[in-house]
């Protein structure tokens, strides 16, 4: 086979799966389409220094993850503050147990909240958080693949997901709340 | 295990990253212990509602072909210089570097040649009264050809007079000169405050490279203007005609009138 045949086969399914992300992390579908051709256009360039047999799917992902932080991250970048104090690990799921048990609220709230809104809520996540949560929730990444993606430890991947995952909670209650879909209890 | 501990272990678990011990330990956990059980499948639970919610995107399947394109693009053109080793780079600047230093060299040579084989001698020629008027002098005088004592000594060395006058030119004398092998008429006149030569020699086939063309009724002049002055031939009646100034702005067709007098 030709190079540009085994990129085909083996780079090339992955576009899907690049772009999904990209949209998440840019925000709109222009930046997204754009980060994507340059990903996969670098991922050809350098096709002849991926190793066959490693994993081509994480190769792609830390390629574009690179060029999404150097290129593509919000321009001011001012350490990213971000205040969980008053959230505590079990937020949500204390919140809608406080509903009440009979009329099942879990399955009440998952039910009412659109695809949109979930993929806002992901958006509204500062960078460093929505890059992991992405990674591990959509795509599936081991910790590990992801420390590797996004030149992290394995640690601060650990604590920036756990972190990330009460900031979307948060925001999807705030949401609810918001839109009327449930009436917010004193807890 | 405690309610403690198996909460610690509660994303790992629900990754999938947890070991296999903890994932028993904790399953032991929560088989007895209910609260802990709701808070795992709320988890889970929330898992899989953002994957699912989230993970669907429009198909890139135009991004895909665009791809595609650009890297069939990329494969004929040149961009396939910078993939390359850096020894080739090396190679390919160093070649251009050493290419387009031949070009100048080439051109200056040539310009330098042309200088030096015609335009020089018949600049010298020109000048040669004035330079010799100016060696005369203690100071460096502004010469002023029509100044009665500069055009006494121009006369000197100029020692043949035509009887000739046009509007405008004042004719200061003729002599031989010998220029690259060819016998000229030098006609030397004042115009204005600057000076103007006229050269007639046989055409013995001169043709100079670098002079503008300018077609003149039914006539080829070249032109080429240099430093200190402006130089022009023209071949007329199996002769060729040079004429160098002082004044650039000077017309050829100007001069052209002042020759056809003599």
């Amino acid at each position: 086979m030709s190079k540009k045949e085994t990129f085909e086969a083996e780079a090339m399914i992955h576009v899907d799966s690049l772009y999904r992300t990209a949209l998440r992390m840019t925000k709109n579908e222009g930046d997204a389409e754009d980060l994507v051709q340059e990903t996969l256009m670098k991922a050809y360039r350098f096709w002849d220094k991926f190793e066959e047999g490693s994993n081509c799917r994480a190769w792609l992902f830390k390629i574009m993850t690179n060029i999404f932080i150097n290129n593509y991250r919000a321009k001011s970048r001012a350490p990213q503050v971000v205040d969980l104090q008053d959230v505590d690990d079990d937020f949500l799921f204390g919140q809608l147990s406080a509903l009440g048990p009979s009329d099942n609220p879990e399955q009440h709230f998952f039910a009412k909240v659109f695809d949109d809104d979930v993929k806002g809520a992901i958006e509204e996540l500062p960078e460093d958080f929505r890059l992991v949560v992405v990674l591990s929730f959509l795509e599936g990444f081991s910790y590990q693949e992801i420390a590797d993606i996004a030149g992290l430890q394995i640690g601060t991947v650990k604590s920036r997901l756990h972190r990330g995952r009460k900031l979307l909670q948060k925001a999807l209650w705030d949401y609810a709340v918001k839109n009327g879909f449930i009436k917010e209890t004193a807890r | 295990m405690t309610c403690e501990e198996a909460l610690r272990r509660l994303y790992e678990v629900i990754d999938k990253e947890a070991s296999e011990i903890d994932v028993k330990e904790v399953q032991e956990h929560l088989a007895h212990c209910e609260n802990c059980m709701a808070r795992y499948e709320f988890e889970a639970m929330f898992k899989t509602f953002v994957c699912d919610k989230a993970s669907s995107s429009p198909k890139a399947d135009d991004l895909k072909k665009r791809i595609l394109t650009r890297i069939d693009e990329s494969e004929d053109k040149p961009n396939r210089f910078f993939n390359r080793p850096f020894r080739y780079q090396a190679v390919i600047i160093a070649a251009a570097a050493a290419l387009i230093l031949c070009i100048v060299a080439a051109f200056s040579v040539a310009g330098y040649y042309r200088y030096h084989t015609f335009i020089e001698p018949f600049e010298n020629c020109h000048m040669a009264g004035v330079q010799a008027y100016r060696t005369s002098q203690a100071d460096d005088p502004a010469i002023d050809p029509r100044d009665p004592e500069v055009l006494a000594f121009l006369q000197k060395s100029i020692p043949v007079t035509v009887n000739d006058s046009m509007p405008g030119f004042l004719m200061i004398g003729s002599c031989l000169d010998n220029i690259q092998n060819c016998r000229f008429a030098h006609f030397q006149y004042a115009h204005d405050q600057s000076l103007v030569s006229l050269f007639v020699g046989n055409d013995d086939g001169i043709n100079l490279p670098g002079f503008e063309q300018v077609t003149i009724d039914g006539i080829d002049f070249y032109q080429y203007t240099c430093k200190s002055c402006q130089i022009m031939y023209w071949k007329e009646n199996g002769m060729i005609m040079v004429a160098v100034s002082e004044d650039k702005t000077l017309e050829l067709s100007e001069i052209r009138t002042v020759l056809s007098a003599i």
